[in-house]
Formats: C-alpha cells, structure tokens, sequence
C-alpha cells in the first residue's frame, strides 16, 4: 500500500497549543494532560466537550462559568471545537498550519498543502467508441498539423533536420540503403519522444473501420515501390523490411555519415512539382537497398496509389492544403465502422429454444441459437466485413500474414541493433 | 484481445487486434504450428506458422470463422472446423493444402478427436461422430443430451468416450459405443452455477480438458472457477479459487503436470460488459493429486 508521503512531514499536533508529536497516542496523553484536565480534581478527560460535562455534571459550574481550556493558544481555548488528538481540527487551521509549516520547512508551497499527485490511475477498460473517436480525432490533428508543416517547408525541414541533428547523429553507423525517407523526427513543429515508433498510430489498431486505410496514413510513397515489389501494407504499422524498426531514436537519420537525404533541396525539386509531401509518414515508400539515393519520383502517374485511397490525389495535387484540411481530407477516406448484419441462422428449421426454467434462474448465456462468440464477431470493434479481407487475400496481401511477417522482420531487425 | 482457446506452446503472437482462435502443435519436435486467426474478427484463414523462421504459410480459407481446429497425428492432417458450416482437412506438405471438405448440418462449435473418432459439436445441439478414415458419412449423429447450447467438448484419452458442457452449467459424459449398456453409462450434472437469495445463478462451462494420464478431467466456466472431475466415480475432485473473469479455455500440458487457464470476459454481457471488463491473463497451474482418481495404482 501507498503511504501516505503527508505523515512522514507533518507529524501530529495539537491545536491547541500547536506543538508536535511524535504519534497521535503521545498527542492524545498530551491532550488529556495539558488540556482536558480538570482544575478542580484530579480527573482527566478525552475531549474538551467531555471536559464541559464533567466540569457541569460534578462541580455543578454553569455552562457559562466554565473555566477556559487550559494552556491553549489565544483563541482556541473554547469548547466549541471538539477535539480528539488530530480528529475535529476545523480545516482552515489545518491548512494553515500547513502552510506555516512549509514555509518553517523552506519546503515548495503546496508540497504539504496539496495531497502527492498521484500517479494518474490507469484502466485497463476498453475505450469507448466516443473515446476512441474522440482520440483519433485529435491524433488526427495532430498528424494533419505536422503533415502540413512537413509540406509546406518541406525542404527546410527535411535538411534542416538533418544537418541540425546532433551531430552524434553522423555518428550513427551507416545503414547500407541510403533513400529512406527519414524518420518523422524531420518535422520540426513536433520533436519526437525519442523511442517512440515512427509511425505505429498510422495504423491505429483496434480501431473499428480505420484499418484498411488509416486516416493518419500518408497518402503518398515518394519512392514508388519498383515493379514486382509488392506495395506495402497500408497498414501494420511497421516498417517494411530492411526499414528502421520502430524506436530508432530521433536523433538518428539512417543516412551515412556525410550523406545527403534523398530529397533534393529547393533548386533541384522538378519545375512544378511540390516536395512530396511525405515527409512525415511512414517509411512506406522505400528504395530497395542499393538503389542509388535520387530525387525521389514526383508522386504522380508513377506512382500507385493504394486501391480505395481517394486520399491520395487530393493530396497530391494541392500540396498547398491547408493542415486542417488536410487532416479533414483523409479523415472523410475511411468508411464509418461497418455494420455487421444481424446474425442469421442457416437453417432456419433448426432453431432452438431454451426449455423454460422450474426455479427462478438467471441464465448467464440465453440464446439458444448463437454462440457468445458470434455475437462478438458482430460487435462494430471485432466485425470486418468478410470480402474486404478475400480481396486482400486474392491480391496476395494478408492482413495477417503481413502483420505477422513484418513482426517477425520486426524482431530481427531489433536484434542487429543490439 | 480476448482469450478464446488455449493451447499449450501459446506463445503470446497476437497483436492487440488480433486473437488466437487455436494453436496446434502438430508434434513433439515442435516446428510448425497451425493457426486459425482472428484479426479483428474471427478470421477464416489456415495458416501455418514455422516457428523457425517466424514465416506464415497460407493454406486456405473457408468462408467463415474457424472455430475450432484439431490435429490428426497419424494422418498428419490438420481438421479445422468453422461457422460456415463444414470441416476441412488440409496438408500443410501438399501444394493444393486442403485436402477435403464436409459439410455439416450447422455451424460447427467444438471439435475434438481421439484416436480415429473426431466429434463434432454444431450449433442447434448437433453432434456428428466420424470416422477420420471414412469422412464420407458421420459414423454417427447424435442430438446433444442436454437441452441448452453445446459450449465444450473433449474426448476421454482412453478413447471411451466425451464429455460436453452447455451454456447452462452442465456437463454431460457420453460414449462412443452405441450398444444400449455403454449408452447407458450416460449422464450429466449441473456446475459452474451458484444460488444467490433464491435464484439459480447458471454460467455457460467454456471449457474441458482431459488430464492426459488419469482421464480425470477439468471444466472451466463463465463463474471464474475451475473444477476438477473423476467421471467414472461421478466425484468433483476440486475446484480451484475463482477467477478473476470468465475462464473461456483451459489446457493441461502433455504430461499432465500443469494446468493452463485462460481468464477474460466472454461476452455474455456484450460490448457493456466489454468496457468493465478485466484484462485478460493466463494463468499456469502446477496440479497435484487432485486430478489423480481415488485409488489410482500406477500402471
């Protein structure tokens, strides 16, 4: 159990005369001692109301005529209060004797006065749909905003970030395949945590209708993939092989010592075409190791946009979005959560009915004819309507057998790290 | 993620949108194992995970979620059952993987095989019993004997007979052997339910599993608790501690010395109940002579 950190620095005291003691019980035999004691015999109290009724009851004193409580603090020698060691302290005193104590201590104002900020609880409860949303919404804004300032000073940034790295940075070994796309650490509105996976909330997972093509996604692979390659998986969230693991630091471009980022600088971009606004996202578009770092390809015809990623055109071809919209145009892309149809039973003539009970029963599971399972699968979180995935089967994409591939490639690139 | 079946060697692959529906583990020299996933919904792909190199072969699909998965030792086929209402047997070594499929009356639930007997549990209390020699026709068809939801299913390791459980805390012991005495021998009883101010509180069972050496064998149930029965003296044997949550799976290992148990909310409250839910969490148990019967001899 937590202690509590208030107890190690205020220790017990009495308010009466406000000394301090060591514990409550030496408080309370003080109390009775110096306080609660009767000046007439030899008697002792608790509390100063019992005091009151001992002093009436015994010596027969009038309520009015009761003697003040002995050597107590101007003003706190009534019986009004009723006092049981630190119990029945009238709160503003209590927080100004804090207060006064803080100031004796030489301690922070409000390191006594203000409880120890509690580590912020934590529940494993999963989030709402409104939550979810309301999360995504401001990721999105996030991500919109950093997109946006990653397009429009692109060259700056993606220069800037580099030669403005630390030049520990330089010292980074040398990654064979120059041409990656570097880490979003290039946008300088919004530093990296250092650790934090590039890109892992472009794949949000869990989130209900996001997952074939996130909105945080970028819409755009700078580097076409060459033919043959297969087009990353939109989603997953990690990077395709021989990409950066999640977690590389920010101050670390994959880029050798000396080397230039792949992107051009100002003066070479081509005559018309905007920086790819890439910069950010993910290293989805990635030259294969060997390819020699050019200027990447204008994200135009030659590139394949993702099939069902309307967000990429827009985007594309008015680089000079504003960062709200920007955000807004892909937020409009994915589809609200599909709607799993009510569950049907395949055969009609089989339905069951549960036999009436003889007691009163609570019967935990009371449908006869679908599983908990089944009524799980059409929970907007867990339903995915079915052809989506035998597309991406047919297309020689999984789901699944991507996420599980690149965590696996995952591993192995974390080990060559270590 | 949600913790459906538990099988032993379940390392913790699974993204957090993902569930594992069933691991196999196809033999002792542990290579590959079989997977049937859940990205988000109860997928309806048979991969096969080389533990090696982490690679996932694809095998196939049917066209609606697996359920439930077994494997066929001497035969070396894998038999994965799923709601669309058929099993297949698939060859992870053959270029075209899957082998056959059977259709069933309904949407298969549970599964399981011993020897060459493969019971099949569907929906609407269903049971198929094949030979996996002569799958052209179920050896026999059976209705479940209890009245509500087939839930659980496991086969005797003596390959005498099964046991099954309904969403209405209550276990039945059957066998395979149709002549009337061995029918005979049949019965159910009532668990995993509790009394509280008069009402009968009645949970689904979720889960059985056969103590590999002393055919003894463990229920788990949407109550939390984990009970241990010797179903040839009709005599529960123990219950463990409950749970925090629902044990949707258990599994003893391979000889019998550990008992895995999965907890995590079932969903017999829906998405509600989902918000308040607990983490899910495995919990291995050591057993000790609880799962032996009374009297047991060695050998």
């Amino acid at each position: 159990m937590a202690k509590k950190k208030n107890k190690q620095i205020i220790r017990p005291w009495c308010w009466y005369c406000e000394r301090e003691f060591e514990d409550e019980k030496v408080l309370m035999q003080h109390q009775k001692a110096k306080h609660f004691k009767c000046n007439l015999c030899p008697r002792r109290l608790n509390t100063a109301g019992g005091l009151a009724v001992h002093i009436q009851q015994v010596h027969k004193l009038e309520p009015e005529n009761l003697p003040r409580i002995e050597n107590a603090l101007p003003g706190r020698d009534g019986y009004e209060v009723e006092i049981f060691g630190m119990e029945g302290i009238p709160a503003p005193d209590v927080a100004d004797y804090k207060r006064r104590k803080e100031i004796e201590l030489g301690l922070n104002p409000g390191t006594i006065t203000q409880p120890q900020s509690k580590r912020p609880k934590l529940d494993n409860r999963p989030l709402t749909e409104d939550e979810l949303k309301a999360q995504l919404e401001a990721h999105k804004a996030l991500m919109g905003a950093s997109d946006g300032t990653a397009a429009h000073a692109n060259p700056e940034s993606a220069t800037g970030a580099v030669f403005g790295a630390p030049p520990q940075a330089y010292a980074a070994p040398p990654v064979p395949a120059p041409g990656f796309v570097p880490p979003s650490s290039a946008s300088p509105g919004m530093p990296m945590p250092p650790g934090a996976p590039p890109f892992i909330h472009g794949a949000m997972p869990g989130f209900p209708g996001t997952l074939p093509f996130p909105p945080g996604m970028p819409p755009v692979h700078p580097g076409a993939p060459p033919p043959g390659f297969p087009m990353p998986p939109p989603f997953a969230g990690s990077p395709p092989p021989g990409l950066l693991p999640p977690g590389v630091p920010p101050g670390m471009p994959p880029f050798p010592p000396g080397a230039r980022p792949p992107f051009p600088p100002p003066p070479f971009l081509p005559p018309g075409i905007s920086p790819p606004p890439g910069f950010t996202p993910p290293p989805a578009g990635m030259v294969p190791p060997g390819m020699s770092p050019i200027p990447p390809v204008p994200p135009s015809a030659s590139m394949s946009p993702p099939p069902g990623m309307p967000g990429s055109s827009p985007f594309v071809s008015t680089p000079s979005t504003t960062a709200p919209a920007a955000s807004a145009t892909p937020s409009a892309v994915p589809a609200p959560p599909p709607i799993a149809p009510e569950l049907t039973l395949p055969d009609p003539s089989l339905a069951q009915t549960n036999p009436p009970f003889k007691k009163t029963t609570s019967l935990k599971w009371s449908d006869p004819n679908f599983s908990p399972e089944e009524r799980r699968g059409t929970d907007s979180k867990y339903y995915f309507p079915k052809e989506y995935l035998s597309d991406k089967r047919e297309n020689g994409q999984t789901a699944l057998a991507i996420s599980e591939e690149s965590r696996g490639k995952k591993r192995a690139r974390a080990e060559d790290y270590l | 993620m949600i913790i459906e079946h538990l099988f032993w060697l379940v390392a913790s692959q699974t993204t957090p949108t993902s569930s594992v529906v069933d691991l196999i583990l196809p033999s002792e020299s542990v290579s590959s194992f079989f997977t049937g996933r859940t990205s988000k919904l109860f997928d309806k792909y048979v991969d096969r995970l080389i533990l090696d190199t982490e690679k996932v072969n694809h095998l196939g699909q049917h066209s609606d979620s697996i359920s439930c998965m077994n494997y066929a030792r001497n035969t070396n086929a894998l038999i994965t059952g799923s709601w669309d209402r058929t099993i297949r047997f698939w060859d992870a070594r053959a270029s075209a993987a899957q082998q056959s499929s059977h259709s069933l009356p309904e949407r298969v639930y549970n599964m399981d095989l011993v020897n060459n007997y493969l019971v099949v549990a569907m929906a609407s209390r269903l049971f198929h019993i094949y030979d996996i020699r002569k799958m052209d026709a179920p050896a026999q068809t059976r209705e479940s004997s209890l009245k509500f939801m087939t839930r659980a299913l496991a086969c005797m390791v003596d390959g005498q007979g099964y046991a099954t459980a309904s969403v209405e805390g209550r276990i039945a012991v059957e066998y395979f052997d149709p002549s009337p005495e061995a029918q005979d021998k049949k019965y159910a009883f009532k668990c995993h339910r509790q009394t509280i101010d008069g009402a009968d509180h009645v949970w689904p069972v979720n889960s059985l599993a056969f103590h590999p050496v002393y055919n003894t064998f463990a229920s788990a149930g949407s109550d939390g608790t984990v009970s241990i029965w010797d179903h040839k003296l009709k005599k529960r044997l123990r219950q463990y501690p409950k749970y925090h949550s629902s044990v949707p799976s258990i599994a003893f290992n391979s000889n019998g010395t550990k008992l895995a148990v999965g907890v995590s909310y079932t969903w017999e409250d829906g998405d509600e109940g989902a918000k308040t839910a607990e983490r899910p969490s495995v919990y291995i148990r050591t057993v000790g002579d609880e799962v032996k019967p009374k009297g047991w001899t060695e050998g």
